[in-house]
């Protein structure tokens, strides 16, 4: 009977449309938008035909319809409407309602290109649109970020233009393996490296990472997947976050337009942050005399009216000094204000780009870009030049496929001076004492190279000029890239879609590292070329079936999606490493005597490969029940080339639930202003895998483990870590819970997770675990740690005031976390993974992972006090004092006690507020940001108060200071008693010099700050102008920016004289933190931008 | 829709053919390093002689001082501290590892190598020698059996002092053996001569009869004689 009648139906729909097709009519009308202004390009399109047109200027359109069809109009950012045609119809005017909805975000879950609603999440999701990234000053897209998102952490290894940035995303979940997060770019793995090719002593700061090669004005949004629930379907690399950056060139957003060009382009200047305040009063010497050879300034007072020798007088006598006519000359003992301002520069940079976009019939799309970005830093020498092409289309054809994809070509040249950390061996750079020049040595008027052989001239022997340096040395990193991603699906059915996408990451990087014979560092003596090549290749291969909103009842509708990976990563990097320039000035290998691919910077090969291929297959299905309570369920099969068969394969499975309140009848949009809550709750798990050829013996094979005089002594040996058939992957597994809010037609949003993250078997390597090395070898990879991370991450955004065309709003962010290794195995040595041995972040059982361990100046605390350490003598506590010197007593030179924690680099939390005050077309934004804790060893401030450049220890030079603290025996500690048994507080008058150059600042634990800090991140103005000014112009849309990045950094522990930004990071990409050897201060940047589109 | 089969097809194409590498998970051999199937034995030797030096001279150093041979400089914590001789300690037995491959290579190959392996028998015995006399007991037995042993114990250094002097007594054989496969680097004779290296082999067994002369006067006055 049912199908009778739907027979019948059918018939009678026919006779209507075929009735209907002859009543063709136009259709006009007017379009506005909610204040009534007339609303241009609006979409007018015949439901489920391909025929529309636009609204014009004036919002104005008409349409060729027939009675009975539906006139959909649709407008980026308002709610779509349908209008039905009757035979009365002609006319069709109304205003167009903005769409709150608009408002929440899209995420793409896994590589299956399946989007889904924020709002059907059940894990933290965070979005940064492109308005938040283009056209700033600033040419690497992830520094962009930087306190935008909470629970992300990043920093800079240094403020040279393209130098690395560190990047991690709910701490680190690996003491020594990598934690930096997995970058997908339009779908497909994008690598995100920073090829190192040295460590902090060889200046591996200044090597870029390699989403420097992305264009930040080609980029529509950025999404940060941050916890394993999120990042299940992404396979292993996605434990430490995914980074989901959608291209302008794969954009697939709807257009208002058929075709629309846009052009910006910004200019920007890069200044130091901010250098310390020197103090003009006392020059080079000690003890208040003055010493043209000293590094420190304490020679005295310059109004003294005394003569000092001139900084070159000491070089050699007249036959053997390069300059003889300074040979026995004194000048007048004077400050030179300016000698570390002058040696900087302000940079001058401007980024280009150009986006073309454009829609077909059909739903096709294409777009193109062109990007240039070229941008000096504030350091002579230094800069970067980057080219960016990419072009992008989808096509949707009617035999339902659709294809889409990607091809992006980028071209990218970093020249940087040689940085290094400064206290490392052997390490050459520009900053080893620049920010601490004396005071009266005016550098950058004096020659830096000896007339007869152009080797550095300095007045001290032990370092090269700085202006040698940035004559002399130099890397240089070239990068050509192609990446691009070919996509096809097809619809089976309105429930089914099966999907194919291929990645495609390639690039080839060139870094060349050049010091002219001439300078005085031990490796680079005679000259100095180590050039490598390295071929990154990224193959990524994804197929996905879903099966999406099939409805099992009324209420309970289910979607899956069953998907195949394989992934394939290969590095391969030949190198040579040369020695003994033959000709002074040329860098070609073929000008150098000696080469060969061991490098002795590096200490190892330049050349090797490594490969490595991860099959996995993963499956999510998603129950939503009468759209309020939702379950998620995932899973994933890894498979990796880099175990043993039996260890290769881990499935790691997730879990979400989360229900919306605000669906449930009686809660609502009625009840105190609640527009939305919704409560979830995932569980995920993720795996990690250890790198290549772990599990399998080698034989070590040296080209020259001794040089005799017939010439080098291949050896070959067994390496001393030994290969562990037995590893095994490691499981994270992370619970997650929160919330989310939107109140007052979302004026007032709130977001707020708690996350736990356990990880077991934690796989330690490269070194692994000590193991008893009677057993004839030294460590073997194992997994034998386990941590906890835990950490809460609040989103607070607020409009407080919108009236009329004002409206002042407010993004808040909070995040704090605690990482905390519980168990390190057996190992009862606390674990260095970065930094130096005694100065360094270190993993401890029971401790935040990364605390820093070194020398500390001994104290006393008698409730420190135990059986073995009776007095209490520690980190803590009152000073313990030298009787005879009246200086402090240093825990291992004096005492010989072992390191002790000296600081935990880890924040207590971090806050970013911006504000946003927008009128008409103007908008003001302002980004201020807030670190509580976190302990930074400075290295700068160190020498600052060691060298007394600045004006924080200029007081009472020519008097006496008193340290204070008790006495106590300079070689066991004990404190000493005075008759009655007290303790006797020092006394002893010692000078400045005596204070702060030789002892006070020595230990490591006198250079432990903590880092809390206020920063004005950024600033920044806009106008849009009003589009009526732009009718008779060819423009669509222009825009003008002002914008300024890290305008102000307050320190609160730091003297604030330092100008310390203890953004800092020396030890280069990877997992240290808290470690500032001198790697160069950060920049300060200003941008004028302009934005059109046609 | 020709084109659209085209494209499939040279999709399923490239899925085939590069799916071939991806799909490869036996990819567990370090391409950048040698395997010990490879090695060459004349290399492993000059490791050992080259370990030898190190920490023959390891040894040295901290004792040049101590027994005022050199200045100490600053307090006794300068030259002696928890970490001294850890460095000997673990590259003897690094060192002892190679030997052990020498061995197999030996063992395993049809003319053998008794001329590489009889110079480095004679550094193994001089090595255990060194640690018995800075250390008294000390791992043998369990020695270099990471699997079996993850944690060796101790053997009495007069046990392992008496095995020393059983593998000089192997080693002067494998030199007297008439092989005629020498070692490409002697970096202690400049030459390989295997004459000299017998004379090194018995000035060690005198070294260990000295040594004995306290624990066992019998066995010492006999083998100082003998030899």
């Amino acid at each position: 009977m049912r199908t009778k009648f739907s027979g019948i139906l059918t018939l009678l729909l026919a006779f209507v449309v075929q009735l209907t097709f002859a009543q063709e009519k136009t259709i006009s009308g007017t379009i506005s938008d909610e204040n009534s202004l007339p609303l241009p390009g609006v979409n007018v399109i015949i439901k489920g035909t391909s025929t529309g047109t636009q609204s014009d200027f004036d919002g104005n359109y008409s349409v060729n319809a027939s009675v009975g069809q539906t006139i959909v109009y649709s407008y980026l950012g308002y709610t779509t409407q349908e209008q039905a045609v009757t035979a009365g119809t002609s006319n069709i005017s109304f205003s167009m309602a903005p769409d709150a909805e608009a408002l929440s975000e899209v995420v793409v879950t896994g590589y299956g290109g399946r989007t889904k609603s924020k709002k059907a999440l059940g894990y933290a999701v965070s979005t940064i649109e492109a308005e938040a990234i283009e056209n700033k000053p600033e040419s690497d897209v992830i520094r962009s970020l930087n306190g935008k998102v909470a629970g992300v952490q990043i920093v800079g290894t240094g403020g040279a233009t393209g130098s690395g940035t560190n990047f991690i995303i709910r701490s680190k979940s690996s003491i020594n393996g990598n934690n930096q997060p997995l970058f997908v770019v339009d779908g497909v793995p994008f690598d995100a490296s920073t090829n190192q090719q040295t460590g902090f002593g060889g200046g591996n700061t200044v090597t870029s990472s390699r989403f420097l090669d992305l264009d930040p004005n080609n980029i529509e949004s950025v999404q940060i997947l941050k916890g394993l629930s999120a990042a299940v379907l992404y396979g292993q690399q996605g434990r430490n976050g995914v980074v989901l950056i959608k291209t302008k060139t794969g954009s697939s957003k709807d257009l208002n337009k058929k075709f629309e060009v846009t052009l910006s382009q910004s200019v920007y200047v890069t200044k130091i942050s901010a250098l310390a305040e020197y103090q003009n009063d006392y020059g080079q010497g000690a003890n208040n005399a003055p010493n043209a050879g000293f590094v420190g300034n304490w020679g005295g007072r310059f109004d003294a009216g005394l003569d000092i020798a001139h900084p070159y007088a000491g070089l050699g006598d007249a036959e053997s000094n390069p300059f003889p006519q300074f040979v026995d000359v004194e000048i007048p003992y004077s400050a030179a204000p300016n000698n570390v301002s002058d040696f900087f520069r302000t940079g001058i940079g401007s980024s280009t780009s150009i986006n073309v976009a454009g829609s077909g019939d059909g739903g096709s799309r294409y777009n193109m870009n062109f990007g240039y970005t070229t941008e000096d830093g504030y350091i002579p020498n230094n800069g970067l030049t980057r080219y960016n092409f990419g072009i992008g289309g989808s096509a949707k054809l009617s035999n339902k496929f659709t294809f889409n994809g990607t091809a992006n070509y980028s071209n990218l040249r970093v020249n940087t001076p040689p940085i290094a950390a400064n206290n490392a061996a052997n390490s050459l750079s520009i900053f080893t004492r620049l920010l601490f020049i004396p005071r009266n040595v005016d550098l950058g008027n004096l020659p830096f190279e000896n007339p007869s052989d152009g080797s550095s001239v300095y007045y001290r022997a032990d370092q090269e000029n700085p202006y040698w340096l940035l004559k002399n040395a130099g890397t240089e990193q070239k990068v050509s890239r192609f990446y691009g991603s070919y996509n096809v699906s097809y619809d089976v059915s309105d429930f089914i879609r099966l999907n194919y996408r291929f990645g495609l990451d390639t690039y080839n990087e060139v870094q060349d590292f050049k010091v002219n014979r001439g300078a005085v560092t031990t490796n680079y003596i005679t000259g100095y070329l180590r050039s490598t090549s390295a071929t990154n290749l990224i193959h990524d291969h994804n197929f996905n079936a879903g099966f999406n909103n099939i409805k099992i009842s009324e209420k309970l509708t289910f979607s899956t999606s069953l998907g195949f990976n394989a992934r394939r990563d290969s590095y391969e990097q030949f190198g040579i490493s040369s020695t003994d320039q033959i000709t002074f000035g040329f860098f070609n290998h073929k000008n150098f005597l000696n080469g060969g691919d061991l490098d002795a910077v590096r200490g190892s090969s330049l050349s090797f490969e490594q490969e490595q291929n991860i099959l996995g297959i993963y499956n999510e299905t998603s129950l939503d029940y009468d759209n309020f309570l939702f379950l998620t369920l995932s899973g994933r099969n890894d498979w990796a080339s880099t175990l043993e068969q039996q260890n290769r394969s881990l499935f790691y499975p997730g879990v979400s639930l989360y229900f919306v309140a605000t669906s449930l009848d009686g809660i609502g949009s009625n009840s105190g202003g609640l527009g939305y809550l919704k409560f979830r709750a995932a569980y995920g798990t993720s795996a990690r895998f250890p790198s290549p050829y772990s599990t399998r013996d080698v034989l070590l094979l040296q080209q020259n483990g001794f040089i005799d005089s017939d010439g080098p002594i291949v050896t070959n040996s067994v390496d001393s870590e030994r290969f562990n058939t037995d590893l095994k992957p490691e499981l994270q597994r992370e619970f997650e819970v929160g919330s989310d809010a939107e109140f007052f037609n979302r004026r007032l949003v709130i977001e707020a997770t708690v996350y736990k993250r356990f990880i077991e078997d934690q796989i330690i390597q490269n070194p692994g675990r000590p193991v008893n090395p009677s057993t004839g070898f030294t460590s073997i990879a194992d997994n034998i740690a386990k941590s906890e991370i835990q950490g809460v991450e609040l989103g607070l955004n607020f409009v407080p005031i919108k009236a009329g065309d004002f409206t002042w709003s407010i993004r808040n962010n909070f995040s704090a976390y605690e990482n905390t290794v519980t168990d390190t195995g057996d190992i009862e040595e606390p674990i260095l993974f970065a930094g130096f041995i005694g100065l360094g972040n270190y993993a401890v059982e029971g401790k935040p992972l990364g605390v820093i361990i070194g020398s500390y100046a001994a104290r006393i605390d008698s409730n420190n006090a135990t059986e073995e350490n009776p007095f209490g003598i520690g980190v803590e506590g009152t000073l313990l004092i030298n009787p005879t010197d009246g200086k402090v007593i240093v825990s291992d030179n004096d005492l010989g006690l072992g390191d002790e924690i000296v600081g935990d680099p880890n924040p207590d939390w971090n806050a970013t507020s911006i504000h946003t005050f927008e009128y008409r077309g103007l908008s003001l934004s302002a980004q201020i940001e807030y670190q509580h804790g976190g302990d930074i060893y400075s290295q700068t401030a160190s020498q600052f108060y060691r060298r007394g450049v600045t004006t924080v220890n200029t007081d009472n030079r020519e008097g006496s200071f008193v340290l204070p603290g008790v006495l106590a025996d300079p070689t066991t500690g004990t404190p000493l008693t005075d008759g009655s048994g007290n303790q006797i507080p020092n006394t002893i008058q010692i000078s400045a010099n005596d204070v702060y150059f030789i002892n006070l600042v020595d230990p490591v634990g006198q250079g432990i700050y903590d880092a809390s800090h206020f920063r004005l991140r950024e600033i920044s103005l806009g106008y849009t102008l009003p589009e009526k000014f732009l009718e008779k112009t060819p423009f669509g849309k222009v825009s003008f920016s002002f914008s300024g990045q890290n305008l102000y950094v307050r320190t609160f522990n730091i003297p604030q004289a330092f100008n310390i930004d203890p953004e800092a990071l020396s030890s280069g990409v990877g997992n240290g933190q808290g470690l500032e050897f001198q790697t160069g201060p950060t920049s300060k940047r200003y941008s004028f931008s302009v934005k059109a589109t046609f | 829709m020709k084109n659209i089969f085209k494209y499939t097809f040279l999709t399923l194409m490239l899925t085939a053919f590069i799916g071939c590498e991806t799909g490869d998970l036996d990819l567990l051999n370090d391409p950048n390093n040698l395997t010990e199937e490879s090695a060459d034995p004349n290399f492993i030797l000059n490791d050992v002689q080259i370990t030898f030096r190190n920490i023959f001279s390891g040894y040295n150093g901290p004792s040049q001082t101590i027994t005022r041979m050199t200045n100490q400089f600053g307090a006794y914590s300068g030259p002696v501290n928890d970490g001294t001789l850890s460095f000997e300690w673990s590259q003897s037995y690094q060192m002892f590892t190679n030997i052990d491959n020498l061995q197999a290579i030996h063992e395993s190959s049809e003319d053998g190598i008794a001329n590489l392996l009889g110079v480095a028998q004679i550094f193994e015995a001089f090595s255990y020698i060194l640690l018995v006399d800075y250390l008294g007991d000390v791992p043998y037995d369990e020695a270099n059996q990471p699997e079996e042993f993850p944690n060796p114990k101790v053997t009495l250094g007069a046990t392992v002092y008496a095995k020393q002097l059983e593998l000089l007594d192997e080693a002067i054989p494998n030199l007297q053996s008439g092989s005629t496969i020498n070692p490409s680097t002697d970096l202690y004779f400049g030459e390989f001569d295997k004459d000299k290296w017998i004379a090194v082999a018995n000035t060690l067994k005198l070294r260990v009869y000295n040594n004995l002369r306290l624990t066992q006067p019998a066995q010492a006055t006999e083998g100082i004689i003998k030899y």
